[in-house]
């Protein structure tokens, strides 16, 4: 080969070197230059992670200031999906083991996570310490994952008063769309849904500079958090201990004697006679609000699906008809009325004559014969009610559903546990009947209503809330739960109005002879639920009933005490109960706890320095 | 003593002075990029990459003191002895991140594949120099005389340093006066291969390459379908040297170096870094002075006095310039991920002291351009 050639072929070599040179100058100027700002972007992306800092929900407390609900710090494992870098899945397998979680489940929660790489990810909430210690040891083979601190409620007294506090569940579509995060824990239920918006708080940030392993290496900038306000329930926690045990001891023991095999649910609500404030109230079966916010979640709501007792429910906002208990709203309606008159003897056969059949009270008992108001109202006679009520100045079904609803029925109490959480119930009328069923009214359904049975829904709240305005002779006062709402600084307080209440005029002589009549079931020997009160000392007055159903009757409570200067309403339901009667033992207890309560309070034990 | 200090006084200077420089440059990168790995001792690489840097200028002083001349002699034994270390590399060599490339001899580990390519390049450049290429048939020799070595790197596995076997074997059959049309054959031979091989064994029909190394290979196609896997080096690396702007960020002040976000930073990336911490402007310089390097030293060819000469400076040229493209090609995510050092910057004993000796080469070649008179 001659040097000419060799010198051709260098020069085409270098001329290759020049143009690759010139290439790779070309693709560094637009990486550098042309796109420059948006690598920087990226660099800084990568660069500063901003951390929330959680704030603390608010506490829940008590009538007394007791702690119902409150927090703990634990620590929180998540994953920053920019972070993470995990090319041949060993991060996964590491995190997989030591979180004891499915790598398909971990995937699937860094999947749903969201739209932003760079916002932590939960995947477990209050991991023990020693799962901690584990993560900080691994945290070179961890890039991307994080612990973090952060609060979890804490439920000192366990499933206590668990319908009225309600629960956290992650977010859903809808609390996303108003700026929640996956796997933020929002109110879902009772206080905690219906006061979300303040025990929520503010998450506060810190902005800091982090390496590869998503390890800090410097702080930039702290917001902080705001913590989350504070609830101070009307609520009496040991009242509400005893109601709820009142209701188990109770509901067992009438689901024993029950026959039907329906019974063993039931509720309670136990109301400040003078304020309207709930002193306690209870569903059974109950629900533990702690397991629904842990970590076995899935499993628990499982049971609580199949459970055929639904212990979903809070069944003191739910509407069942009331039995006899309603028989203070006919009375008033016939009294105010004038169709009877207070000291009036009527004669009570045991059945009354409509449309020239006889409406029988009930097989095998014998006739009340002649009796007043009040001692109708002791033997809860149902002719004597039919007689009153179908008089012409009572106004029949109109009259009553207009008293009715004077008392609250058939609308919301107003108790805060969210929209929805009650229901309204049912005051039927013949306007009612014609839209509901294009029927008119007849009179038999009159007559069903006035025993408490037929169309007629109450809620146990509502019925607490009537026997409430008959003890207080005539103040209905709205439902109250939560008294204050106040920051934990005490910077902020709201005060929730207690003042303001409907009043409901009635003519002296017809509170006196409610009350009278209520007072004689339980204090006149021939009163229906004497036995349950016998030696009550502090002048108990209240109603039982018994509500036929397609099934099961429903049994049913409501009455205050004492009946002179009301202190509590108690009302006691029992689901398919089948007795009345049998429900009046659960509220005797329960009025027995509440005064011996009282006396403890005003005569603390003396020291014992003898 | 005499013909000594004359053939010393016909020694490159600019080559030299350049080789230096990207020493130079590469040192204090790689200070950059190492000295938050040991806080107790922030020279620790550095200080490793000089003596190997000396040993490597040490090395290249020695080979000036031979007459390559007498290389070609050898080259049969050259070549057996290397395929002799090749072969035993597997068997001796331990298994790090799923490769047995290197030998540890006592505290020093070494790339034999590094020093293959020095003895590829003498023995082939022999091979050529014997007679020139004008049939088909005359490439058989010269390919095998590369396949067998090469395949041997492929094995363990080494795929970046394979590829510069085929840089060096073109370079060299190119300035030996190929004819055009057998590389141009050839190449397309080659690259159908390549598809090939890589298609049975993504399909999983014979293992030639493993899974893995395909990804890895074209992952720079789309960095992003594997954001946080494969493509993340690739990505990091982009966004190293992007936000880096014009001027850079700052000698010690890049923060995907210094936070780790780059990986492999003082091996792989070394580039990234430089790019990074001072920007376009330093970037295009190392640029500048690699180009100067290669240009340089091509040009003394036309100095050699033989076609071996010749052949040895053009086999050393192409595989600076192989690893210089592929590396750099890399970090700009417009080449494969190879895993092949940067010369001269990139941490990594074996392949400094093999470059540096590759540059004695050049020089050595230079230096004897004139007839020795006795």
């Amino acid at each position: 080969m001659t040097d000419r050639a060799v010198d051709g072929r260098v020069k085409r070599f270098i001329f290759v070197i020049f143009a690759v040179f010139a290439l790779l100058t070309a693709r560094l100027w637009h990486l550098q230059i042309v796109r420059g700002d948006n690598f920087e972007a990226m660099a800084e992306v990568n660069r500063i992670r901003t951390l929330p800092i959680r704030a603390p929900r608010g506490s829940i407390y008590d009538a007394k200031g007791r702690v119902i609900v409150t927090n703990r710090l634990a620590f929180t494992v998540s994953v920053v999906p920019s972070g993470l870098h995990d090319p041949d899945g060993s991060v996964m397998a590491r995190l997989s083991e030591l979180l004891d979680m499915e790598p398909e489940e971990i995937v699937e929660i860094v999947r749903r996570g969201g739209d932003y790489p760079y916002e932590p990810i939960r995947l477990k909430r209050d991991v023990p310490i020693e799962t901690v210690v584990a993560i900080e040891e691994a945290r070179r083979f961890l890039p991307g994952v994080l612990v973090e601190e952060e609060w979890v409620r804490e439920y000192p007294h366990g499933a206590l008063a668990g319908h009225v506090i309600g629960y956290l569940g992650l977010a859903d579509r809808d609390d996303l769309k108003a700026g929640y995060s996956p796997t933020d824990l929002v109110g879902k239920a009772g206080l905690e849904y219906a006061f979300e918006h303040f025990l929520r708080g503010q998450d506060g940030a810190k902005r800091v500079e982090v390496n590869a392993l998503s390890r800090p290496t410097r702080e930039l900038e702290t917001i902080p958090p705001v913590p989350g306000m504070d609830l101070y329930l009307t609520l009496d926690l040991d009242i509400q201990a005893l109601a709820e045990e009142a209701l188990e001891r109770g509901l067992s023991r009438i689901a024993e004697q029950a026959e039907m095999g329906m019974a063993g649910k039931g509720a309670v609500v136990v109301l400040d006679a003078k304020t309207g404030g709930v002193l306690a109230l209870a569903s059974y079966p109950p629900l533990d609000p702690s397991r629904l916010t842990g970590e076995e979640r899935a499993k628990y709501v499982e049971e609580l699906n199949r459970d055929p007792m639904r212990p979903w429910l809070n069944r003191a906002l739910r509407a069942f008809p009331p039995g006899s208990t309603f028989k203070v709203v006919v009375g008033v309606a016939a009294l105010e009325s004038g169709a009877v008159g207070v000291n009036e003897v009527y004669n009570a056969t045991g059945y009354h004559k409509y449309n020239k059949r006889d409406w029988t009270v009930r097989q095998g008992l014998p006739p009340a014969g002649p009796v007043t108001f009040v001692e109708a109202m002791g033997r809860s006679t149902n002719d004597y009610f039919w007689e009153i009520a179908l008089r012409p100045q009572t106004n029949g079904i109109e009259g009553i559903a207009s008293w009715s609803r004077k008392f609250g029925l058939g609308q919301p109490t107003g108790i805060p546990l969210g929209e929805n959480a009650e229901m309204w119930g049912l005051v039927p009328t013949p306007q009612w009947k014609r839209e509901a069923y294009r029927e008119p009214w007849y009179e038999s359904e009159t007559m069903d209503v006035v025993i408490g049975q037929g169309f007629l829904q109450v809620t146990p709240l509502q019925l607490a809330r009537l026997y409430m305005a008959i003890a207080n002779e005539g103040n209905l006062y709205p439902i109250q739960l939560v008294r204050e709402i106040g920051s934990p600084s005490g910077d902020v307080v709201v005060n929730i109005d207690q003042n303001r209440f409907q009043r409901i005029e009635a003519k002296p002589s017809t509170w006196r002879a409610l009350k009278d009549g209520l007072r004689h079931v339980l204090q006149w020997q021939r009163g229906t639920a004497y036995s349950a009160f016998a030696g009550a000392p502090y002048d108990p007055a209240g109603k039982t009933g018994s509500a036929q159903t397609a099934s099961a009757a429903h049994g049913w409570f409501a009455g205050f005490a004492p009946a002179h200067d009301p202190e509590i309403v108690v009302v006691v339901f029992a689901e398919h109960g089948e007795s009345g009667a049998r429900t009046a033992p659960i509220a005797r207890e329960i009025m027995d706890g509440y005064f011996a309560l009282t006396a403890a309070d005003q005569d603390p034990p003396q020291e014992n320095d003898a | 003593m005499d013909i000594e200090r004359r053939l010393i006084r016909n020694l490159d200077i600019p080559l030299i002075a350049t080789t230096l420089a990207l020493v130079a440059f590469g040192l204090v990168a790689v200070y950059s990029a190492t000295y938050s790995l040991s806080p107790a001792d922030p020279f620790v690489f550095v200080r490793r990459q000089l003596v190997w840097a000396l040993v490597g200028i040490a090395g290249a002083a020695g080979i000036l003191l031979t007459d390559y001349r007498q290389w070609g002699r050898l080259a049969r034994l050259i070549y057996l002895i290397t395929l002799a270390i090749l072969a035993a590399v597997p068997l001796f060599a331990p298994n790090i991140q799923g490769a047995s490339r290197w030998l540890v001899i006592g505290p020093v580990q070494l790339q034999p594949a590094e020093f293959a390519k020095l003895a590829v390049i003498v023995t082939l450049a022999r091979r050529l120099s014997l007679g020139p290429i004008e049939r088909p048939a005359d490439l058989v020799g010269p390919l095998l005389h590369v396949a067998l070595p090469m395949a041997l790197i492929v094995l363990q596995p080494d795929l970046g340093t394979s590829l510069i076997f085929v840089v060096i074997l073109f370079g060299m059959l190119y300035v030996a006066g190929t004819p055009v049309k057998y590389l141009l054959v050839l190449g397309a031979t080659g690259i159908a291969v390549f598809l090939v091989a890589a298609f049975v064994s993504s399909q999983g029909w014979v293992p030639i390459f493993k899974e893995y190394q395909l990804r890895r290979l074209f992952i720079f196609l789309n960095p992003y379908q594997d954001r946080t896997g494969d493509g993340w080096n690739v990505i990091q690396s982009m966004i190293a040297i992007g936000s880096g702007g014009f001027f850079g960020k700052g000698l010690f002040a890049g923060s995907q170096t210094q936070l780790a976000f780059l990986p492999a930073r003082h091996t792989d990336f070394i580039f990234s870094v430089i790019a990074e911490e001072l920007g376009f402007l330093g970037a295009f310089c190392l640029l500048c002075l690699y180009l100067l390097l290669l240009v340089r030293g091509i040009r003394l060819v036309a100095y050699a006095k033989d076609t071996f000469g010749v052949l040895i400076i053009t086999g050393v040229v192409s595989m600076l310039f192989g690893h210089i493209l592929i590396n750099v090609g890399m970090t700009l995510g417009v080449m494969p991920v190879t895993g092949l050092p940067l010369p001269f910057a990139s941490v990594g004993g074996t392949s400094l002291v093999s470059n540096l000796l590759g540059v004695g080469m050049i020089l050595n070649v230079h230096m004897r351009r004139h007839k020795i008179l006795f």
